[in-house]
């Protein structure tokens, strides 16, 4: 979906720094591609440029054949729907009012939702999960139900591809496994594309298809989940001993610190 | 925060100094020249003007300066340490406000015999202004930014009693303002020697009390299981720092922002503790004072005009916190995102609501008309019996009532345009200053280009609104989460507009009581041609935000998700913003600056229940326009025959309102 050709990111002012450079890869369609690395390595950077929130990179990205530059704000938001780390909580809206917003990009500021309209809304309600809780404020809940309406909110966007930064950080392993679970989940059934920035080895290995890692803004490895639980790969990734134990009769496996 | 190297940091209060002491040599050096600075200086020779006029004019003037500088800087400097609020300050948190109101009252009512106590009726006023602000911030979350909010409109809501007082007493007039910008001139020894005492032996106590300041520092908890009595210490200190403040004020008038800028800077710079904080903020603050009068005397001598220096150092010492706000991320609280508690909303019914507030704003036009009080309290029906002065009377009070309730509605729609784009629902066109900016600008063009014709005005008027606007806007481009930089940049604005404000009326002449009364919000002036463009062109805006209700509410998600979801989030928020100007200036023509039905209409509807853009916008129209009209009758019968300004009374509602409100809240 994503193809990047030696792509980097500077910030700008007196303290210029590089923040990523020569990144060049593929992120395959309909598949959930997962960006790690350790922290500071550039994978929010990365994401916000593909989301196009930073617009001043250097070299080339094309998306679905096209340069990412070469849409209009909203023909963009029909195709890429984007999950920013910290949301800002609207404290006044209610869950159905917060998804309802996700229909912005197709009817535009003055257009009347339509019947089809409010059915996505429900459709990605009950995707989600977040049916029962329609009607309560978005601002009094708790940390999981609020991603799984901020993701609600993305699907009724009804946009071919995902790019979710963070998307558990701040949640719980059960809930951690729940939306990762929903999200490859929709991956198969509707046919998104999915590029997440994720923290957790075991989540990425159970999950995503395909994996980027960075270090110091530069590719330092990329794969399938299978060559990416390999302990010499995540030693390198991570510069700590990591081990790794395939889980007896599956093709799972798990990591640990050694 | 960064601590900057020790060289930097004594830098500043050197180059202070260095400055201070030039300014000192300057004015001794034609003295010097003829060998007589000595005498000059502590006796001069009665026969020479010059001598005399520096042993007596300006020499007391220098020392008051310093004085008063170095005092308000102490002062400051207690107050920021012991709230751990680096914007916290005499004035900001209502001292200065209060100190004003009780010394005018006290001056024009008190009697001759009780002049010996006037020190204690300033002192009480300070304490209880900053005894309100802080019962309104204590306890909350985020107490360091409404300590901030409480002060502004405490200071507000005095600062209307003042003025509302000052209206009933026009003959003080003139001498108020100018004792109101911060008059330094001296003709004698009196008030410094008067002065000088109290400061000294206030700074003094202050400076005893550096440990327990340091203790203080460290927060409520900490500071008890140290075994120090935080209440009385606190107390204490604020009583102390509050005399210095009202001995201040009283003699020379408001000085306003040494006591914010001057230790914020140096703490920001890297005093961070309170010894050194606390006598480096003496020296600075003298010695900035110092310089500043020193400039303001030289524009007296070439211009032959009184520019009076409170206000110049408003003009100063705004930016500069605009500055240190720019530069240093300096809100105590780490976690300064941290909303408050959502609010449970009432899911009361809207459409009742909102038919209950038509009916009341229709059947309250119509008693209001009809209905008014004479002279000894009595309600009249207006008698129906000589109908020319029965529609005469009612025609010229439906004017009024009208243009009342027209501002009203645009006042309305234009801080929830500000409120909902600038994700803050403490923000309205006159906290932001833009109403300030467009009474400056039409100030500005009357007395000194001479515009007169009122259409002129409101154009030039709502140019300043919106440049003003943008100028807020790209101060705090960078803090788009982040309410209290928006509050503070517009706080220092205003602070800035106001004193702009000051001077020129202090240059005004024979126009100033016009100008007065009509920046206290008085409808009397009002014509009905201007009324009609009022009224369509807030009819005109008012419609279009409606329709773009959607994106308005897809705003207050933050920009980031805004443009994720297809809205070019910038440029509506400008054609946001420009509208709220637009409409802030055209009804401050109306009824001045300071109504505050702009902050109150918007947070009362949304507390009534009306949370989405469309709903909330048609509330708080109809909320601003029966506050208005209630404040017009009242400000037409409450001291009648006296008419007062309907924007003071609506501010007086309003700022009531919100102290209820919030103590209560709390």
């Amino acid at each position: 979906m994503f193809d990047l050709k030696d792509v980097g990111f500077r910030t700008e002012g007196k303290t210029a720094k590089s923040l990523l450079s020569g990144i060049t890869v593929s992120f395959p369609t309909r598949a959930f591609s997962a960006i790690v690395g350790h922290n500071g390595s550039g994978k929010s950077t990365l994401l916000k440029i593909l989301a196009r929130k930073y617009r001043q990179f250097d070299g080339n990205i094309q998306m679905g054949g096209i340069a990412l530059e070469d849409r209009s704000i909203r023909d963009f938001a029909r195709e890429v729907a984007y999950l920013p780390q910290n949301p800002t909580v609207p404290p006044h809206l209610t869950v159905r009012e917060l998804v309802g917003f996700g229909r912005y990009p197709w009817r535009g500021a003055f257009g009347r939702y339509r019947a089809d309209d409010y059915e996505k809304i429900d459709q990605a309600m009950a995707l989600t999960h977040v049916d029962d809780i329609a009607t309560r404020l978005v601002a009094s809940l708790s940390g999981g139900e609020r991603q799984r309406v901020w993701l609600a909110m993305l699907l009724a966007q009804d946009a071919p591809v995902l790019l979710l930064d963070e998307p558990t950080s701040a949640l719980d392993v059960g809930h951690q496994r729940d939306i990762l679970h929903l999200v490859s989940d929709l991956k198969n059934t509707i046919g998104l594309t999915v590029i997440a920035v994720l923290h957790d080895i075991d989540m990425v290995g159970r999950f995503a298809d395909h994996i980027l890692a960075l270090r110091h803004g530069k590719t330092c490895w990329q794969g399938t989940a299978h060559n990416f639980m390999q302990a010499e790969t995540l030693g390198k990734i991570y510069d700590a001993d990591i081990g790794v134990i395939p889980v007896p009769h599956s093709n799972i496996s798990v990591s640990y610190i050694a | 925060m960064t601590l900057r190297p020790a060289r930097t940091a004594t830098l500043i209060p050197a180059l202070f100094i260095l400055l201070a002491i030039v300014s000192l040599m300057i004015d001794l050096v034609p003295f010097a020249r003829h060998g007589t600075a000595w005498q000059a200086l502590f006796a001069p020779d009665e026969t020479r003007f010059d001598q005399i006029f520096y042993h007596f004019s300006t020499l007391p003037r220098t020392v008051m300066a310093f004085m008063c500088g170095a005092g308000l800087a102490v002062a400051g400097a207690a107050i920021q340490t012991i709230f751990r609020n680096p914007l916290a300050s005499p004035v900001t948190l209502g001292v200065g406000a209060g100190v004003e109101l009780t010394l005018t009252v006290f001056l024009v009512l008190a009697p001759a015999s009780l002049a010996g106590w006037q020190d204690l009726f300033t002192l009480a006023g300070g304490m209880g202004a900053l005894g309100i602000v802080y019962l309104i911030a204590s306890g909350r979350s985020n107490a360091s930014l409404w300590l901030i909010l409480a002060g502004m409109i405490v200071n507000l809501l005095l600062h209307s009693a003042t003025q509302i007082f000052i209206l009933f007493n026009q003959q003080f007039l003139d001498s108020v303002f100018m004792w109101g910008a911060g008059d330094l001139a001296q003709n004698g020894w009196d008030s410094t020697l008067h002065l000088a005492p109290r400061l000294v032996i206030a700074i003094l106590a202050v400076l005893a009390l550096v440990r327990p300041l340091d203790i203080l520092a460290l927060g409520d908890d900490t500071a008890n299981s140290l075994g120090a009595p935080v209440k009385w210490l606190r107390l204490g200190i604020l009583a102390i720092a509050v005399f210095i403040t009202a001995s201040i004020i009283s003699t020379v008038g408001m000085i306003g922002f040494i006591g914010l800028a001057v230790p914020a800077t140096l703490r920001f710079v890297g005093y961070t503790r309170s010894r050194p904080l606390l006598i480096m903020s003496f020296l600075v603050g003298g010695c900035g004072l110092m310089i500043i009068d020193y400039v303001m005397r030289q524009f007296a001598a070439t211009g032959g005009d009184i520019f009076p220096t409170g206000a110049a150092t408003a003009l100063i010492g705004a930016p500069f916190v605009i500055l240190i706000l720019r530069k240093a991320r300096i809100m105590p609280d780490g976690n300064a995102n941290r909303q408050d508690h959502p609010v449970e909303y009432k899911i009361a019914s809207r459409h009742i609501l909102l038919s209950g507030l038509l009916v009341f704003l229709v059947t309250g036009l119509v008693t209001s008309l009809l209905l008014s009080l004479d002279g000894s309290g009595h309600l009249v029906l207006t008698s129906l019996d000589d109908l020319f002065a029965f529609t005469s009377t009612i025609g010229n009070r439906t004017q009024r009532s009208l243009a009342a309730i027209v501002c009203g509605a645009a006042l309305a729609v234009s801080g929830t345009l500000i409120q909902r784009v600038g994700h803050n629902p403490m923000a309205s066109p006159e906290i932001t200053g833009v109403s300030s900016a467009t009474a400056l600008t039409m100030i500005v063009a009357m007395v000194y280009f001479g515009f007169e014709g009122r259409s002129d005005l409101m154009l030039i008027g709502a140019l300043g609104g919106i440049i003003a606007l943008f100028v807020l806007l790209a101060l705090c481009r960078n803090f788009n989460h982040a309410p209290h930089y928006l509050l503070l940049n517009g706080l220092a604005l205003t602070a800035i507009l106001g004193s702009v404000v000051r001077i020129a009326l202090t240059h005004s002449g024979t126009k100033a009581s016009m100008l007065i009364s009509w920046l206290a919000g008085t409808t009397y002036f009002t014509r009905l041609d201007e009324i009609i463009t009022v009224a369509i062109i807030t009819a005109i805006l008012s419609a279009l935000v409606l329709l773009a209700r959607r994106p308005l509410e897809l705003a207050s998600m933050g920009a980031d998700q805004a443009v994720s979801l297809g809205l070019g989030i910038s440029a509506f928020r400008i054609a946001m913003m420009a509208g709220a100007a637009i409409l802030a200036a055209v009804s401050t023509l109306l009824v001045g600056p300071l109504s505050f039905v702009g902050l109150m209409a918007p947070h009362l509807a949304r507390i009534a229940g009306f949370r989405l853009a469309g709903t909330h916008l048609l509330g708080a129209i109809l909320i601003g326009a029966n506050v208005m009209m209630v404040a017009e009758w009242l400000a037409r019968n409450m001291l009648y025959p006296q008419q007062l300004p309907t924007g003071l009374i609506a501010a007086l509602i309003g700022t009531a309102y919100f102290l209820v409100l919030s103590a209560r809240r709390s």
